[in-house]
């Protein structure tokens, strides 16, 4: 796929992600009651920007399909440097996977499945081996790192500066005996 | 001057100047690191001033702004990869020259252009504020809406890649600003039945998520690029008198091009660099030495991105307008610190204005001294693993946002953002526009609305306004600039030679 097709792919994707976007804003913007007291009201600038993202939306679209080049050149980079940056290996696994990794250390203490503690932990393990790519040698360096962060900030955050973290649920508690 | 001198008094007290230091060093080393912006440092550092003096707290994040801007050159130099994105016209020559054999002088010239330029700007900064302040008090409604336009307007035009990509950001972060609770009329908008947007999107996670979870994401996107860094000899960092006077002219000069761009609302740092390398360039005697290890790119890249940071704190300081986006973070601390921004600051709290420009300067000396000191140190420290800084910046991030009101939901916008802002860089929608629409979303409105009120002639009033009618006139040319010059320059291909 050369340059110019994925390109224009990733612009019309855009586009139709904004103009369903924009759609979106409109709908709500029709739900808000008129104005009161003021010429305008809450819905004024809604559907100005809803309007505005719309119509950026048909131009970035229509560059795409008609092929219009809508990116400025790019800036005096040495051929090296810009061959470097085309030749770094991308790795749209682990970055998904970093995001499914936060986002169940997020989902957990969200659920009260696990406290600060335990889900931080666990965090720093799994995040870490993904980036370490399965080093087992970094577990040496993980392990303390995960420990300190989890365990160490929950005491310093919570009996030092007085800051809530998030905690188990009771009834898990109950249920585990703890 | 007096106010300026019991400034600089004040901040050279233990604490004030503990918090410079350590804001300085800090943004040297996040700076220098590829993959760690000043942006995602002073974000997250944001939660944990909450509790802080208020001056103390600003002292530092400016601090930081200054550290981190500087610490980008010796990555730049050393790995090629620039440690900020101000830094990517330093990589041109920074690395080749390097690669010659002379990493120490590469990087002296950079972290004295930095220190000069940085004064530079910060002479204006303390020149040009005050009187600054005393014109912004004659805004009104139009003006400030006017000029929040301009912004958003000036900042997509310059931003790298499309313009429309960068209006398309702004909007889109005007956007994400409107749900919740409308603080003109009360009135609830854009929750679509989810009861956790009655207070909207808060500012602090929707920054953590675009500044810091987007960069993870890309990180870990990006995890396979390896960098592989020049080993710096025995040489001492430092540039004989004698070559610096032969710098003098492109200096100031880059300098001033990095305030003036810098005091444009919402434009960056890396502008700055990208424009005073390329007019280096073009009024150089020796134009073809450029990228291939020319102390002249060093230092005009150097000079101006560091003068941009002083530049940006004019608008920051005396309209309430991020003249960039870390500013608009910066102007985000003083709202979380209760310190209403605009050109009342000066009025209300004049010694913090005075103690922030004085931090400035003094970050400035303490950055030359601390990269001068530690520069090897640092190089060596640039290497680390990002397995072990990733996860502990993302717990980080977490703590921030969950303080900041004990809602897991804070969390998953972060998480939220941190995916859109990651989608929207893949795309090549630039950020910062993002970031400074959903900054000034709310004035955006708010003027809009009170100006509509106001005049009896609507929107037409505009015209009854001299400065607002400029500011928009200058929008609409400023949106139109960049299809002249398209139409130009196809016309000159077409036209017979």
């Amino acid at each position: 796929m050369s340059d110019t097709s994925g390109r224009n792919r990733t612009n019309l994707l855009l586009a139709s992600a904004l103009v369903l976007f924009s759609g979106l804003l409109f709908r709500g913007a029709l739900d808000i009651p008129p104005p009161f007291f003021d010429p305008l009201g809450s819905a004024a600038v809604p559907k100005l920007v809803a309007g505005v993202l719309l119509v950026l939306a048909l131009v970035l679209g229509a560059s795409a399909v008609f092929d219009v080049r809508a990116e400025e050149p790019a800036g005096p980079m040495p051929a090296a440097i810009e061959a470097d940056e085309k030749a770094a290996p991308a790795s749209p696994v682990t970055a998904a996977a970093a995001v499914l990794i936060t986002a169940a250390y997020v989902g957990s203490m969200h659920a009260r499945l696990l406290d600060f503690a335990a889900a931080s932990t666990l965090f720093v393990l799994a995040l870490g081996m993904l980036l370490a790519r399965g080093r087992m040698r970094a577990l040496l360096v993980l392990v303390p790192l995960a420990l300190l962060l989890g365990y160490g900030f929950e005491w310093l955050f919570t009996r030092v500066l007085f800051i809530d973290l998030p905690q188990r649920s009771i009834l898990l508690e109950g249920l585990s005996g703890g | 001057m007096g106010d300026l001198a019991g400034a600089l008094l004040f901040v050279l007290h233990p604490w004030p100047f503990f918090y410079i230091l350590l804001g300085t060093s800090l943004g040297i080393f996040v700076g220098a690191v590829p993959g760690l912006t000043g942006g995602m440092l002073i974000t997250l550092t944001l939660p944990l001033t909450f509790y802080m003096d208020s001056t103390l707290a600003l002292i530092l994040l400016v601090a930081m702004y200054v550290g981190s801007v500087s610490g980008g050159l010796i990555s730049a130099t050393l790995l090629r990869m620039p440690g900020t994105p101000s830094s990517i016209m330093t990589t041109f020559d920074g690395y080749p020259m390097a690669q010659q054999g002379q990493p120490e002088r590469a990087l002296a010239l950079g972290i004295g252009s930095s220190l000069v330029g940085g004064l530079i700007a910060g002479a204006f900064l303390v020149l040009l504020s005050p009187p600054l302040s005393r014109w912004a008090m004659t805004f009104g409604p139009f003006e400030y809406f006017t000029m929040v336009l301009m912004a958003i307007v000036l900042i997509a035009s310059i931003s790298q890649g499309s313009m429309v990509k960068g209006l398309i950001a702004g909007f889109l972060g005007i956007a994400f600003a409107l749900p919740g609770l409308n603080e003109s009329d009360g009135q609830l908008r854009l929750t679509f039945g989810f009861h956790a947007l009655d207070g909207g999107f808060q500012l602090l996670p929707v920054l953590l998520g675009v500044f810091v979870m987007s960069q993870i994401i890309k990180d870990a996107y990006e995890i396979g690029k390896q960098p592989v860094s020049l080993e710096l000899g025995t040489g001492r960092v430092r540039v004989s008198l004698r070559e610096w006077r032969g710098h003098a002219v492109n200096i100031l000069r880059s300098s001033v091009i990095g305030t003036w761009i810098g005091i444009l609302p919402g434009v960056g740092a890396s502008i700055s660099a990208i424009v005073a390398y390329v007019t280096a360039k073009n009024v150089s005697d020796t134009p073809e030495k450029f990228g291939t290890g020319h102390a002249e790119g060093i230092v005009a890249s150097e000079s101006a991105n560091n003068a941009n940071v002083g530049g940006a704190l004019i608008p920051m300081i005396t309209m309430g307008i991020p003249g960039s986006p870390i500013d608009a973070i910066l102007l985000s601390a003083l709202i979380l610190h209760n310190i209403q921004p605009g050109p009342l600051l000066f009025i209300t709290n004049g010694d913090f204005v005075w103690a922030l420009m004085a931090a400035y300067l003094v970050a400035n000396v303490l950055m030359f001294l601390i990269m001068t000191a530690s520069v090897r140190w640092i190089a060596r420290a640039v290497l680390i693993d990002k397995a072990y800084m990733l996860p502990v910046i993302f717990v980080c991030c977490m703590i921030g946002a969950y303080a900041l009101s004990n809602r897991m939901y804070d969390v998953w916008v972060v998480v939220g953002f941190g995916v859109i802002g990651f989608f929207l860089d893949r795309a090549r929608v630039p950020l910062g526009p993002f970031v400074i629409g959903f900054v000034l979303a709310g004035i955006f409105e708010v003027e809009l609305r009170s100006s509509m009120q106001m005049s009896e002639a609507g929107f037409l009033g505009i015209f009854d306004r001299p400065i607002a009618t400029t500011f928009l006139v200058l929008s609409i040319l400023m949106l139109f600039w960049p299809f002249v010059q398209s139409w130009r320059r196809r016309t000159k291909k077409e036209s017979p030679s």
